[in-house]
């Protein structure tokens, strides 16, 4: 398996480093390609300028810089007649900065072009592209370094970033001189590395990424927004190409980074509400979940660096290039795809038009590493399974299926007759790929959607209220979601920039029957009972059920253009005021500045 | 002068030895995943599995180091009397040209270019970490070049002979010898467990 990692907003980016982390000897100038642990290539994705001016570690993609970074919005210009258009109609901007943790901000910018007149009016503004946010970050971006990429892609002429971030003519010209000599020395080690009958090095060199794994964190705002519009976008054409994604769940409570934790709920919750809902074919193939509140737990609080660094070692087995002899085929991304998929009948379910479909499976990594001398298969399995190395609360033994990715020396029977015996997971319903080891052992399990067949697990937390289910987290964290919905209609639907038909879309969606708060709370009742999946039915912002008697008309001929009341206006601000006065920490800067 | 065959024959064996520490090491690993595997290969096959890329920028300096090593290896040894019947100085009509040392450090080039390139695809087959890369790279061209410059000087005064800077030129080259194999010593522990 060869992922494209796409690091998508703040958090996303910085695990994403992780992964890019050069295996190679870091020279001012790269004489070849930039070389990541398992040949794995990746971009970030951003939705905020300012935040890729504040660092130095990616370079701008379309500068041909790797590794690089790409802010989705910038194949809209600025004075785009259309981007006019569509502030004027729906009141979203669509070169907004990422700085607004709404999920529904971001989730309606993208799904507004699933409505044909924006698409009809999208095509005539950009050579024929329907959708150019993601169409953008797909073509430009993420495409050319997978297999999918067209003949002409150019993908592979791409220069490392500078380190300094700094570059001035000297510079410039410096570094044009150094990469001049590079292809001349790097040649003699292209030379080494092509071998006459086509071996493993000379084919991993120019192999491009088989899937896509998007990293993210779940309620920070961008990362949430992105996974699903791309991935949607992609599948109009390619049904069959894999994509995962990695959630990692912010921690409970409110935190200095981000937004309060029910606006966070909110959009954690609907991000994974959209990415799970989608059916084969149509959007993810499976959701790897991990809770910050563990890692948080585990490294202190504000140790980001540390987290970060847990992610990706979690995954390292998943990037492995070296398969056990005679495994050779059996991680590549779309054997494992088909795996992931393999279901057993109760886990289909039937959609509204009482079509039978199959959803994507919610997947929870649990790992342990493990040096110095060789420990048995069911000391590794017995310990990955352990509280202490899972990433997200669960109990194994409810998972309907485990795969095994481990590293160093171990039997595969042995590893499956364990997971087995501890879990009760049949051996056929485990499979395990192995990676040839190095000083020690280690081991990534996931385990295939841990939760349901019992009623009331969502109650389960320890003394000191942790989770100690899958439920339990789940639950707590759509609970938070459904109150926020409650509580905040006047934050969720009277947004300033909001146009009337907007705010109409945004009502339905949230509130009418059948809508977000509807579902969670059927979402919340199905943990209760016990019931698989979580979530069922795909909703989206600009799409109205046919039967309803208030569906909204769309007709853009009627729209005015947004005219904000005054009134209005300065009811929202009073109301935001008094809300910011009750805070502790502004009182306090208050008084500060007040001496 | 405490030049003659010994140290060289340090040298040799080293090398001598790493080769064995390869093959104990592929065959050590062989048998680990023989028995933990069903599947039927042959030792031939494992090291395709084995293999991994290291980076452009690490190639490309094993590459230059390795065919500086034998340079300063044949500077130091094969330049003046003392280790060889064949020796630099007995080409006069070189050794007196104002390009000779470039010539013979040339000759050498081709004649260890194929060693100077397949020796450093041994690294493909071993997990080398980038602090132990950045270790090779840093230093053992340095040292390689350092005992070049004092074979020159040892050439430059001969018939007269230092001993210390032979010893110190001897050393360097050892110390790089030792730094070029660092990934296999490292690999000793796997051996080993």
């Amino acid at each position: 398996m060869k992922p494209m990692v796409v690091g998508i907003g703040g958090a996303g980016g910085n695990i994403l480093k992780k992964f890019l982390e050069t295996q190679d000897v870091q020279l001012p100038i790269c004489l070849g390609e930039h070389l990541a642990f398992g040949n794995a290539k990746g971009i970030w994705l951003d939705s905020a300028t300012q935040d890729t001016q504040d660092q130095k570690y990616f370079g701008k993609l379309d500068d041909g810089k790797y590794p690089g970074y790409m802010i989705s919005h910038e194949a809209i210009s600025a004075d785009s007649p259309f981007r006019k258009w569509i502030k004027d109609i729906y009141g979203l901007d669509l070169k907004v900065q990422g700085y607004d943790r709404r999920a529904e901000y971001l989730k309606a910018i993208f799904e507004v072009f699933d409505i044909e007149n924006v698409r009809e009016m999208a095509r005539k503004e950009f050579d024929r592209e329907d959708n150019p946010l993601p169409g953008y970050m797909w073509k430009k971006g993420i495409r050319l370094f997978t297999v999918l990429r067209p003949k002409d892609g150019n993908g592979s002429k791409l220069n490392r970033a500078p380190a300094s971030g700094d570059e001035t003519a000297e510079n410039k010209s410096k570094i044009v001189f150094l990469q001049k000599i590079g292809s001349l020395m790097g040649f003699a080690s292209t030379l080494m590395n092509k071998n006459k009958d086509a071996s493993c090095s000379a084919e991993m060199k120019d192999k491009l990424c088989d899937s896509i794994l998007f990293l993210a964190s779940l309620g920070g705002g961008t990362g949430t927004g992105f996974i699903n519009p791309i991935t949607s976008y992609v599948r109009r054409e390619e049904k069959g190409f894999p994509f995962f994604a990695l959630g990692i769940l912010t921690e409970k409570g409110d935190d200095t980074r981000h937004a309060k934790e029910g606006q966070r709920n909110l959009g954690a919750a609907i991000a994974m509400y959209d990415l799970l809902t989608k059916p084969a074919g149509d959007g993810l193939d499976a959701l790897i979940v991990i809770d910050n509140e563990i890692l948080v737990r585990r490294y202190g609080k504000n140790n980001f660096e540390a987290n970060d660094q847990a992610i990706y070692a979690s995954m390292k087995p998943l990037f492995d290039l070296r398969n056990y002899p005679g495994s050779k085929l059996q991680d590549d991304a779309p054997a494992i795809k088909r795996v992931f998929w393999d279901a057993d009948k109760d886990d289909r379910v039937m959609d509204e038009n009482g079509k039978v479909i199959l959803l994507p499976p919610v997947l929870v990594p649990c790992y342990y590493s493990h040096a110095g001398s060789e420990c048995s298969e069911r000391v590794l399995v017995e310990n990955a399974l352990s509280e202490d190395c899972r990433l997200f609360p669960c109990i194994p033994s409810k998972a309907d299926r485990a795969y095994v990715f481990t590293r160093g020396y171990v039997n595969d029977e042995r590893i499956k007759s364990a997971i087995k015996e501890l879990t009760g997971i049949a051996e056929e319903h485990t499979k395990v790929y192995r990676k040839l080891g190095n000083s020690g052992e280690d081991i990534l399990i996931l385990l295939r959607n841990p939760y349901g067949g019992k009623a009331g697990e969502q109650d389960k937390k320890d003394k000191d209220g942790r989770d100690l289910t899958f439920e339990s987290r789940i639950y707590g964290l759509i609970d938070s979601a459904v109150n926020y919905i409650d509580t905040n209609e006047t934050n969720i639907i009277n947004y300033l920039g909001y146009s009337d038909l907007t705010k109409k879309y945004l009502e339905t969606y949230f509130y009418a029957n059948g809508g977000l708060r509807d579902e969670l709370k059927k979402s919340l009742q199905r943990i209760a009972d016990g019931k698989k999946p979580i979530f069922i039915k795909p909703l989206k912002i600009f799409s109205e059920p046919q039967s309803d008697p208030n569906v909204i008309i769309h007709d853009i001929t009627k729209q005015e253009p947004k005219h904000v009341d005054k009134k209005e206006i300065e009811e929202i601000v009073e109301k935001k005021l008094q809300e910011m006065l009750t805070q502790p920490e502004f009182k306090e800067k208050i008084q500060r500045v007040g001496g | 002068m405490t030049m003659g065959l010994f140290p060289l024959v340090v040298i040799l064996v080293i090398m001598a030895g790493v080769l064995v520490f390869h093959y104990l090491y592929v065959d050590k690993i062989y048998k680990k995943v023989k028995s933990t595997s069903n599947s039927g290969f042959k030792k031939e096959e494992l090291l395709t599995y084995l293999e991994l890329p290291q980076g452009s920028n690490f190639n490309t300096f094993m590459i230059a180091s390795w065919m500086l090593f034998f340079v300063a290896l044949a500077f130091l040894f094969f330049q003046t009397p003392g280790t060889s019947p064949w020796y630099y100085f007995q080409v006069i009509q070189i050794a007196s040209s104002e390009f000779g040392l470039i010539a013979f450090g040339l000759a050498v080039m081709v004649i260890t270019a194929l060693a100077a390139f397949n020796i450093p695809k041994v690294y493909r087959y071993y997990i080398v970490s980038r602090s132990i890369k950045a270790l090779m790279v840093n230093f053992s061209l340095l040292l390689i070049m350092i005992s070049i410059a004092l074979s020159i000087y040892i050439g430059t005064i001969y018939p007269q002979v230092d001993d210390l800077s032979w010893s110190l030129g001897y050393v360097t080259l050892l110390a790089s010898l030792i730094l070029l194999i660092m990934p296999i010593v490292c690999s000793l522990k796997e051996v080993a467990r």
